[in-house]
C-alpha cells in the first residue's frame, strides 16, 4: 500500500542512534527518553519506538501496510511485522528473530531463531479488559488494556504481554518475543 | 534410503540440540566446583568454558571459604588461582603475628581437556591442585564427562587428597615411581612454592570418584546435582573434617547466563553455599555492542568538485574531517600523477588498527576527487610511522557493499615505511605544542591476604597527566591523593635476606599516605634506523624505583618476532613516595626475546638478565590476546638465587589478564585494566616497571594481527 521512507540517521537525535539489532546488548538501564509533541510533529511517517527492557530505544518507520499487517523498518534494516491488535507477528535482523505461522484463526505456530526451534506450540488466553492512564505525547490519556497469558508447552516458556488501545488501535505494547530476549516496549505513532 | 535416513537423523539431533537450549537454557555453561575448578560440587567434572573466558567463583564449606579466578586461553586449558580461609587453623601460633586471624593458603590450579566429546566418546580432561606453594589441597585427576540427554555423566580417578574412596593406584603396577607420594620436593632448601612433579599420579591408593549433573527440563535451567566424594578429609589441609556421608548433593540455579548460585550438602552434615559468575570475553564486543561513529560529510561532491581544483584544499579538508573522527592527520601526499592519496594519521581510539584505517578511507573516499585510485594509509605512533596499506579505492568502495573485508586483502599491500618517507610528504600541518591530557579518576590500591588481615585497601583520587613537548618528548604522571585507607594495622615486616626491592611493601603502603607520586618519567622516542626503536627515560618510573635509562628495540616491520634490550640505573625510592630516595641502587637490564605466534596469537616473551635485586637469570611470559583485546598469560622466573634466598613460594610465578576497558563501554578506546595474581610478593626475579615499553607501543604493526582484524575494516 503506502511506501515510505526509511528516515535518515543524522534527523533522529543521539538518543535514538542505536539500532534494534543490537540495542538490547547495550547498557543495562538505559534511562531512555519518551517521545514528545515536537519529536512527533518532526516526523512525516509514522513510526514507532521500540525499547528492550533497560536498553536505549530505537524509532522504526511504517513502511508499508499489507493484508493489515504492517511492516516497521529501522535504520540498520531490522524490522518488525505486527498485526492490526499491535502484536508483534515476525521480526528480522535482531540477533534472536521470531516469526509467528497462522495455522487457523488466531491459531499460531512459533518459529525461534538462535538457537533455531520451529514449529513450537504457541497459546494465549487475553484477559478481561481494563482502564488505566498513560502518558502519551505530553499528556496522560485513558487507554484500553488487554493482557495476554502465552504459553509455548514443549519448550516451557511462558510469560505475559501488555497491549493499550486508545480510539481502538495499539498505541502500547509491551511483549515478551524471545525466551532470550528482555521484553520489548513498543509505542506507536501514526500520521 | 540408507543416506536419507541418516540426513534426518543429523537433522533431528540439530533441531533437538536447538531446542534443548530452551528447555534447559544455560545447561553448556559449566559451574566452578567448590575447590576452583569447573566441576559438581566437590568432584571436578572434564567440561570446559570456552576460550577467552573469565570466572569468578565464590564458596563456603566450612571449614573452608574459597574464591576463585578461572581463566580459559583456551577451550582446552584452565587455569585458576584460589584463596582459601581455612578456619580451623590459625595464620600462626605467634599471636603477636597474626593475631586470632585464620590460616590462608593461595593455590594454583590447571587442567587440560585430552578429549572432546562426540556421540561415542565422553570428554577427558586431566587436573593439577593446588600446584606448588603448600599443597594443602594438592592432589591430580583424571576425570571422563559424558552428556546422554539432559544428564551429565562424570566418573574419575583422583590422587593426593582426592583418595578418600581408595582403591590400589593402578599406575603403581607400572612403574616403581608411581608407589610413593613424596610431598617433598627433595631439595634441602625447599621451602615450598616449587611444583613437586614427582609426586604427580603416585601414591599407594587413588580414589575414585562419580558424578551426575540432572538439568530440569522447563525450570530456568535449574540443575540437580548427585556425587560420590572422593576428597580425604584427613589429608587435606591442617585439621581432619568429619564426613558422616561419602555422597554430596545440591541445586544450582541461573540467575542468567553468567550468574549461578549453589547451594549443597556436603559429608553428610554441611551445608555449602556458593556461586559462580562467568563471562566468555574474548569475542568482537562481547558486553557492549558498538559500532565506529563516522561523521558523515554533508556535500560530500561539493567538497570533491573543489578538492579537485586545489590539493591543498584536499588536505586541509582532509585535516578537518579525520580530525573531527579522532584519526590525527600527520602528513598528506597527492602523486605526480594524482592517482594516490597519502597520508599519515596517528589514532588514540580503536585496539582493532583495520577499523581506523577503514574510517580514514571511507572520509577520504567522500572528499577525494574521482581521478584518486588508491589510498595509502600510514599508522604512526606518536613519531614512528609503523607500517603503511595501500589498496586501490574501487576495491575499498566494491567490497564496502558487499561487506567482503578479505576480499579487499588480495589488492591491498603493506609496507615499511621510513620517518624519512613520511617528512617528505608535501603537506605536514604544524602540531601546536605542548600537548596536555590530564584526567582524574578514583584509584583503589589493595593489599590481600597478608598475616595481619584478610584485606587491606586504600581509596585514592588520581591524577593521571602526559605532557607532549615535541613528537618525540613526552612527560608522564601518576599522582595520587588518599582519601581513606586501613594500611595503618599492616605490621609484616620483610623476611627476605635479599635486598629488599619489593618486600617493604607494607613500609610503602603505610608511609605513602597523602600526597604521594606513583609515575613521573619523561621519555624520549626515536627511530634511528629501518626497524630499530628507541627510548630513553628518565625519573620516577614506578612507586619504589627512579633514575635513568633506555630500551632499544628491533622488531621488522609487520613481523612477529622482536628483541628488546633495556638498560636502567635506578635508586630504591623513599617509602612515602615523593623525590627522595633511599641507599640502595642498581644497574638493571635485560634482553627480551617476543614472538607472537599467528594462528594461536600466543606472544612468548623471555626476558634475560639482571633483575632489581641484582641477581641474575631468565623470566618466561606467555601469554594469548584475544579479539576483544583480551590477554590472558602467565609467567615463570628462575634467578641464580636458591629457593631458601627467594623465601616463600621458592621462585617467582603466576598469571594475569588484561582486559580492555571499552568492553564495558558504548564508545571505543585503547586502556586496558590489568589483574595479576601471583603467591607472593618476594625480591628475586623483580624488574624494573616503567611505562611505554617499545613492544607495546610498536606491536600493532605487525601483519598476523592486522589480518586477525581485518575484518573490521567495514566497522
Amino acid at each position: 500500500m503506502c511506501i515510505f521512507l526509511v528516515c535518515a540517521c543524522t534527523t533522529i537525535p543521539i538518543g535514538y542512534l542505536d539500532t534494534l539489532g543490537t540495542a538490547y546488548k547495550s547498557l543495562r538501564n538505559y534511562p531512555g527518553t519518551e517521545i514528545d509533541k515536537d519529536y512527533y510533529d518532526g516526523f512525516q511517517y509514522s513510526f514507532i519506538r521500540a525499547q528492550f527492557s533497560g536498553a536505549p530505544p530505537v524509532i522504526l518507520v511504517l513502511s508499508k501496510v499489507e493484508n493489515n499487517e504492517f511492516f516497521w523498518v529501522g535504520s540498520d534494516g531490522s524490522t518488525l511485522t505486527t498485526n492490526q491488535d499491535g502484536k508483534i507477528i515476525k521480526t528480522e535482523g535482531i540477533n534472536r528473530d521470531i516469526e509467528f505461522i497462522s495455522t487457523g484463526k488466531k491459531k499460531y505456530k512459533l518459529n525461534l531463531f538462535n538457537p533455531d526451534a520451529f514449529y513450537q506450540p504457541y497459546e494465549f488466553n487475553l484477559t478481561e479488559s481494563s482502564y488505566t492512564n498513560i502518558n502519551y505525547l505530553d499528556s496522560e490519556i485513558l487507554v484500553m488494556l488487554k493482557e495476554e497469558e502465552f504459553y509455548s508447552k514443549i519448550i516451557g516458556w511462558k510469560n505475559k504481554n501488555r497491549y493499550y488501545y486508545y480510539e481502538g488501535r495499539p498505541i502500547r505494547t509491551v511483549q515478551n518475543i524471545h525466551p532470550y530476549l528482555p521484553s520489548l516496549r513498543l509505542d506507536f505513532y501514526y500520521k | 534410503m540408507r543416506a536419507i535416513l541418516l540426513f534426518l537423523s543429523i537433522c533431528c539431533v540439530s533441531i533437538k540440540a536447538q531446542i534443548s537450549e530452551y528447555i534447559y537454557p544455560y545447561s553448556n555453561v559449566p559451574i566452578i566446583s567448590n575447590y576452583g575448578t569447573t566441576g559438581l560440587l566437590q568432584v571436578p567434572t572434564a567440561r570446559m568454558h570456552e576460550e577467552g573466558t573469565i570466572s569468578f567463583s565464590w564458596s563456603h564449606l566450612e571449614p573452608y571459604l574459597r574464591g576463585s579466578i578461572v581463566a580459559n586461553p583456551f577451550d582446552w586449558f584452565e587455569a585458576s588461582y584460589q584463596y582459601t580461609d581455612v578456619n580451623n587453623y590459625l595464620y600462626s601460633t605467634v599471636k603477636s603475628f597474626s593475631g586470632s586471624q585464620s590460616y590462608k593458603d593461595k593455590g594454583f590450579d590447571a587442567k587440560f581437556r585430552l578429549i572432546k566429546e562426540t556421540n561415542l566418546i565422553p570428554e577427558i580432561a586431566v587436573g593439577f591442585r593446588d600446584l606448588g606453594g603448600t599443597a594443602l589441597f594438592g592432589g591430580e585427576f583424571i576425570v571422563a564427562s559424558k552428556k546422554l540427554g539432559n544428564i551429565d555423566f562424570s566418573v574419575g580417578m583422583g590422587w593426593g587428597t582426592i583418595t578418600g574412596n581408595s582403591v590400589s593406584n593402578p599406575l603403581a603396577e607400572l612403574h616403581d615411581r608411581f608407589k610413593d607420594r613424596n610431598l617433598n620436593s627433595g631439595d634441602e632448601d625447599s621451602v615450598g612454592g616449587e611444583v613437586n612433579y614427582g609426586s604427580f599420579f603416585a601414591g599407594e591408593e587413588v580414589g575414585v570418584f562419580a558424578g551426575i549433573e540432572y538439568f530440569v527440563p522447563r525450570f530456568n535451567g535449574l540443575r540437580i546435582m548427585f556425587e560420590l566424594d572422593p576428597t580425604n578429609y584427613n589429608a587435606e589441609a591442617y585439621k581432619p573434617v568429619a564426613q558422616d556421608s561419602d555422597f554430596n548433593f545440591g541445586i544450582v540455579y541461573p540467575v542468567n547466563k553468567n550468574l549461578f548460585l549453589k547451594l549443597g550438602y556436603i559429608r553428610g552434615n554441611t551445608l555449602n553455599f556458593g556461586f559462580t559468575y562467568t563471562n566468555s570475553i574474548g569475542g568482537k564486543n562481547p558486553i557492549i555492542n558498538k559500532k565506529p561513529k563516522l561523521r558523515e560529510i554533508k556535500n560530500s561532491e561539493r567538497f570533491k568538485r573543489g578538492n579537485e581544483l586545489d590539493r591543498y584544499n584536499l588536505y586541509r579538508s582532509s585535516l578537518k574531517f579525520l580530525n573531527e573522527n579522532r584519526l590525527y592527520l600527520q602528513t598528506a601526499h597527492l602523486s605526480e600523477d594524482e592517482s594516490k592519496l597519502s597520508v599519515s594519521v596517528i589514532q588514540p581510539t580503536y585496539h582493532s588498527h583495520p577499523i581506523a584505517i577503514g574510517q580514514t578511507s571511507k572520509i577520504l573516499d567522500q572528499l577525494a576527487p574521482d581521478n584518486i585510485e588508491s589510498f595509502e594509509i600510514t599508522m604512526a605512533n606518536g613519531n614512528q610511522p609503523m607500517y603503511k596499506v595501500t589498496f586501490p579505492r574501487k576495491d575499498f568502495n566494491t567490497y564496502k557493499e558487499a561487506n567482503l573485508p578479505y576480499a579487499l586483502l588480495s589488492t591491498t599491500k603493506f609496507e615499511d615505511i621510513s620517518a624519512a618517507e613520511v617528512q617528505m610528504h608535501e603537506f605536514k600541518p604544524r602540531a601546536i605544542f605542548p600537548v596536555i591530557n590530564s584526567k582524574f579518576s578514583p584509584s583503589i590500591r589493595s593489599q590481600i591476604g597478608g598475616p595481619d588481615g584478610f584485606y587491606f585497601g586504600e581509596l585514592m583520587l588520581a591524577h593521571h597527566a602526559s605532557v607532549v613537548f615535541s613528537r618525540n618528548l613526552e612527560l608522564t604522571s601518576n599522582i595520587n591523593l588518599s582519601i581513606l585507607d586501613n594500611f595503618g594495622d599492616l605490621k609484616l615486616a620483610s623476611d627476605s635476606v635479599l635486598p629488599h626491592v619489593r618486600t617493604d611493601i607494607v613500609q610503602y603502603l603505610k608511609e605513602s599516605k597523602g600526597l604521594h607520586i606513583s609515575n613521573l618519567q619523561f621519555n624520549y622516542f626515536n627511530k634511528i634506523g629501518k626497524n630499530i626503536y628507541t627510548k630513553t627515560s628518565a625519573g620516577l618510573f614506578e612507586s619504589m624505583f627512579g633514575g635513568v635509562g633506555g630500551e632499544i628495540l628491533y622488531k621488522p616491520v609487520l613481523s612477529n618476532y622482536g628483541i628488546g634490550i633495556e638498560a636502567w640505573s635506578v635508586k630504591q625510592r623513599d617509602y612515602d613516595q615523593m623525590f627522595d630516595f633511599r641507599d640502595y641502587s642498581v644497574v638493571t637490564g635485560h634482553m627480551t626475546l617476543y614472538f607472537q605466534e599467528p594462528r594461536s596469537r600466543i606472544l612468548f616473551k623471555l626476558m634475560g638478565g639482571r633483575f632489581l635485586a641484582k641477581d641474575s637469570g631468565l623470566h618466561l611470559d606467555l601469554s594469548r590476546s584475544f579479539k576483544s583485546g583480551l590477554r590472558i598469560g602467565a609467567f615463570i622466573a628462575r634467578t641464580d638465587i636458591s629457593y631458601a634466598e627467594f623465601g616463600e613460594g621458592s621462585f617467582d610465578k603466576g598469571f594475569y589478564f588484561s582486559l580492555p576497558i571499552d568492553i564495558f563501554f558504548s564508545e571505543y578506546s585503547k586502556p586496558h585494566t590489568g589483574f595479576g595474581l601471583r603467591p607472593i610478593t618476594r625480591d628475586g626475579a623483580a624488574f624494573l616497571i616503567h611505562s611505554h615499553r617499545l613492544w607495546n607501543v610498536t606491536d600493532s604493526a605487525t601483519k598476523s594481527d592486522l589480518i586477525f582484524d581485518w575484518g573490521d575494516i567495514y566497522d
